[in-house]
């Protein structure tokens, strides 16, 4: 999946531009947010609950290879095969080879947020395959040729007419499609055929349970089940740090889930599977295979970001984030947007080509208030800043004009006087108008604001003057 | 808590107060001394919030250590912002994570460190100070007040105590203002959208002014505000409790 | 297979020894300790009622239900749903416990498995967990998965007497009666839905369109279970 992370700038501009998008979004705004309290309100054991969930995580991450070997083991105890992929290249190759071995053609897939990051639509296309999309929102945005914007409701940047429009372009029926039930049942219609015709289905997985070596697949559609269990291979991609001790955890972590993403107390549709069709079994997969990738998570693991490991991709994140609600998830240039893709992008990628993510915040922390397992997400922000500060990346304008200002804030008698100087010529400016239209080396403040003038003494200026009157 | 006459307290004034908006220092100055503080503010200039928000940590300690030496001696050290009163009560022990001597300096001070509303409303549990305003007035939470050092409810509670004044709840509250110290600069289209939002959410409320505990927020509305022509006026949320608003708000023209 | 297996193992525990800083350690239990232990969390209170807590839940999640006291009201519920949704012919799960309730000759019912033709589909579910409404459904000769998604409209018989309060008494009850675990489990709450075209929801997006639970105060034999060889 290709990056457009570096032209944040660029995107946000064009974002804020587009009449189509801001309408999708001005529609949609709140919505989650309200959701997200009302079901908060109506449950009194919720911030135990995030207690509880951040230490199951916490804890996980601590014994994370125990973990995953008593994963493995028990998969491969219920007929299941693990396999393990260093990096997304690995995972490619892993998943190709498994459809090959299974002669397949046609591949469905759940949303997998994993299958983004490791871009397995394209590999699966260029080695011969047939990826379709099962999730109405991914399906949508597959035919668009896009990337989803948002990592649960992934075409919300698309209007009902968009939908239409695709739909007419794509399926060859000259259907009206002039509500969202008319689409719904198309939708419906076209992908019933594809789910009973796929050889292979590949899902993501919201939880991995290792006592037991299962799979904990949460859809509201229900396509999940239709990709897992009608054809002969099942193939489950996942994050090395999906994975939870017992069910007892995934329920924990499940009470929250829904919850924090579209307020509802449980997803439609929750499903612990466990290996491949027993012999009596009239319907499921021959072949289960869990593909566990890291792609830098172990990297995170022993960093100082682990806490972002504790992550189950729940979106609460990008609902409440006023600047993921004024631009969407296109503008974050990769799979993950919004404050947790601030700090996944460019720790996956690098700062040199996600540079503006961790800076484009105002830190205000409505992220990490909502967030069901407590990743100190402003923290974190912060740290990469640090990193960035490090190494000489931030723009060399900001650098000088923020190195001026802590030079004078070291140095009180200075400061004083400069800063004296400084809001007397500010102020002469302003005159009797008491702000300014342009400044400049403002641009920035002024284009859309003006700046308010300042009294023109300064605080200590006027309170020295006054005890020294006093005194006298 | 029982309060002793001429409690000593220091302001740390903020650099946005001292440089931009004295009103809102001497207000705070004149709310202290009305709860029987006697107020002295030692030299300073800056809490470190934009090196450390700019991850320029290295500046931000050595800024936090004059900070913490030049308050060292104060047994209450009060702060007209919920942004700077969070760094210093909530960032400058992290700073220091990692040097154990500052660390417990730092966390000194953070316990001495209180935002200027919930210090008079909780510590000295003076609340209501006479003060006079008549008109409907919206009240912004900034970030820091609502979730570094939590004043919604007390803010609210001093202001109900303010004769003749009205207050309007502004919708979206919870919201940023697009302030964030140098995001307003560095991302200013993004910034643009979010204080558009926060101003039409005030005017919305019909309030004849906006208040907050924050300059930062209050110079970025203020600044909209003014752009789009609105009438709203804007003071820190000291200067009206203190009965210091009859004057010019915030980027308001000046009186002859 | 040659995999990373070593190199990901490998690269965990560097980064485990490394540390990687946390605002607090964890607590000391070890792995083998939790996985012993299961230490139950925080549970939603139900109300005192845990029926009227499960039909709530029911409500909520847009599935609809009837109580029927006997099994003769419950085959009775079942025909007219059909009916009402237009379906004259039923699917049923070939379950001995839905075989042998008494359904009238007027209702024309297959006792199949084969779940690619249903329309109408009839099955049974092992419990009903009141904390979410959620139907607990196993994979089993008699009951495929298939039967719970493929069907336009699917309805659920349910013992009273099995619904169980929350989700750790679910997972006790597959430990102690479904060991090893089916191929799935499916929790279902609701029919299936989607709201991606302009935020409305919508329901049957690919299962389901109409869910319908039939509470059975008594005559429903849950104890009969599919027996595997």
């Amino acid at each position: 999946m290709r990056s457009t992370a570096h032209s944040f700038r660029n995107n946000v501009h064009a974002a804020l531009r587009d009449q189509g998008l801001q309408r999708a979004l001005h529609r949609v705004s709140g919505g989650f947010a309200d959701k997200r309290r009302a079901a908060v309100e109506a449950l009194p054991e919720f911030e135990a609950l995030r207690a509880a969930a951040r230490a199951i995580k916490d804890h996980t991450l601590a014994h994370l290879d125990e973990y995953l070997e008593c994963f493995e083991t028990q998969v491969v105890a219920g007929g299941g095969t693990v396999h393990w992929a260093a990096s997304a290249a690995a995972a490619r190759r892993i998943v190709i080879d498994l459809c090959r071995q299974s002669g397949a053609r046609r591949v469905t897939k759940g949303k997998t947020m994993v299958g983004e990051e490791i871009a397995i639509n394209r590999a699966l296309a260029e080695a011969g395959f047939e990826p379709v999309e099962t999730d109405l929102g991914e399906y949508i945005v597959q035919l668009a040729g896009e990337l989803p914007s948002h990592i649960i409701a992934p075409a919300i940047h698309k209007t009902r007419a968009d939908i239409a429009d695709l739909f007419r372009a794509h399926h060859g029926r000259q259907r009206e499609l002039d509500s969202a039930r008319a689409i719904v049942d198309e939708a419906r219609d076209v992908m019933r055929e594809r789910f009973l015709s796929a050889d292979v289905g590949i899902t993501g997985a919201n939880f991995l349970v290792a006592d037991s070596g299962s799979v904990v697949l949460v859809t509201n559609e229900g396509n999940g089940d239709l990709t897992a269990t009608l054809p002969q291979r099942h193939i489950v991609l996942a994050g090395i740090e999906k994975v939870v001790p017992t069910l007892e955890d995934a329920g924990i972590l499940l009470r929250l889930l829904a919850r924090s993403a579209t307020g509802q107390a449980f997803t439609a549709y929750t499903t612990v599977f466990t290996g491949p069709r027993r012999a009596d079994d009239r319907d499921g997969p021959a072949a289960f295979d869990v593909v566990l990738v890291d792609n830098g998570r172990s990297a995170m693991l022993g960093s100082e970001y682990r806490e972002m490991l504790r992550c189950i991709r729940c979106g609460a994140c990008l609902n409440h984030c006023p600047v993921y609600g004024a631009v969407c998830g296109h503008a974050y240039g990769w799979v993950y947007p919004g404050p947790m893709g601030s700090v996944l992008t460019p720790l996956m990628l690098g700062l040199r080509e996600a540079g503006d993510l961790p800076n484009a915040s105002t830190l205000c922390g409505r992220c990490e208030a909502v967030c069901p397992v407590s990743i100190p997400l402003p923290t974190l922000l912060r740290r990469l800043r640090g990193r960035q500060h490090a190494e000489g990346q931030a723009p060399a304008a900001s650098r000088r004009v923020l190195a001026l200002w802590a030079a004078l804030a070291r140095r009180p008698r200075l400061y004083g006087f400069v800063m004296g100087l400084g809001v007397r010529l500010l102020a002469a400016l302003a005159g009797r108008r008491g702000r300014l239209r342009r400044v400049p080396g403002a641009a920035g403040w002024t284009a859309s604001r003006d700046l308010p003038a300042p009294a023109g003494q300064t605080f200590q200026a006027a309170w020295r003057r006054q005890r020294a009157d006093h005194a006298r | 808590m029982h309060l002793v006459l001429t409690m000593r307290v220091a302001l740390f004034v903020t650099c946005l107060a001292d440089l931009y908006r004295p009103q809102a220092g001497f207000a705070a100055v004149r709310l202290l001394e009305s709860a029987g503080c006697r107020v002295e503010a030692p030299v300073q200039t800056c809490c470190g919030q934009p090196a450390y928000n700019n991850g320029d940590f290295s500046n931000a300690r050595a800024i936090a250590r004059q900070v913490i030496e030049a308050f060292g001696g104060y047994r209450h050290v009060v702060v007209p912002s919920g942004s700077c009163a969070g760094m210093l009560k909530v960032h400058y022990p992290r700073l220091f994570a990692e040097d154990p001597r500052w660390c417990e300096r730092a966390r000194d001070l953070s316990g001495r460190t209180h935002e200027l509303l919930s210090f008079l409303h909780d510590v000295l549990e003076h609340r209501d100070f006479g003060a006079c305003f008549s008109g409907c007035v919206a009240y912004h939470d900034s970030c820091s007040s609502l979730r570094e050092i939590g004043v919604q409810r007390q803010a609210r509670e001093l202001l109900s105590r303010v004769t003749g004044l009205r207050l309007a709840e502004l919708k979206d509250s919870e919201v940023c203002c697009g302030f964030g110290g140098t995001f307003c600069v560095k991302y200013p289209e993004l910034s643009a959208r979010m204080v558009d939002d926060k101003a039409r959410s005030v005017q919305a409320t019909g309030a004849d002014a906006l208040l907050a505990g924050d300059l930062g927020c209050l110079l970025n509305i203020a600044g909209r505000l003014r752009r789009i022509d609105s009438k709203v006026r804007v003071y820190h949320a000291a200067e009206v409790l203190a009965g210091m608003a009859d004057g010019p708000g915030i980027g308001d023209r000046r009186h002859p | 297979m040659h995999d990373d297996r070593a190199n990901v193992l490998g690269a965990v525990r560097a980064a485990l020894r490394q540390g990687g800083a946390q605002a607090a350690p964890p607590a000391p239990e070890t792995p083998d300790e939790r996985l012993r232990g299961r230490p139950t969390g925080p549970q939603p209170a139900l109300g005192p009622d845990r029926i009227a807590h499960f039909t709530d839940q029911l409500d909520a999640s847009a599935a609809t239900w009837t109580r029927a006291r006997t099994t003769t009201e419950a085959v009775e519920a079942v025909r007219q749903v059909a009916q009402s949704s237009g379906h004259s012919e039923l699917v049923a799960a070939d379950h001995p416990s839905l075989r042998m309730l008494p359904w009238p000759s007027a209702v024309s019912i297959r006792f199949d498995a084969r779940a690619q033709e249903a329309r109408c589909a009839v099955t049974l579910a092992e419990l009903g967990i009141a904390e979410t409404g959620s139907l607990l459904l196993c994979a089993s000769p008699a009951t495929p998965t298939l039967l719970n998604f493929l069907p336009d409209v699917l309805l659920c018989l349910l013992p009273t007497d099995a619904v169980v309060g929350h989700l750790e008494d679910a997972w006790r009850w597959l430990r102690a009666h479904r060991s090893p675990l089916p191929r799935a489990v499916n929790l279902v709450t609701g029919p299936s839905r989607t709201a991606d075209v302009e935020q409305r929801l919508q329901l049957g997006a690919h299962g389901p369109r109409l869910l319908h639970v039939v509470l059975v105060d008594s005559g429903l034999d849950a104890s009969i279970a599919w027996r595997r060889p």
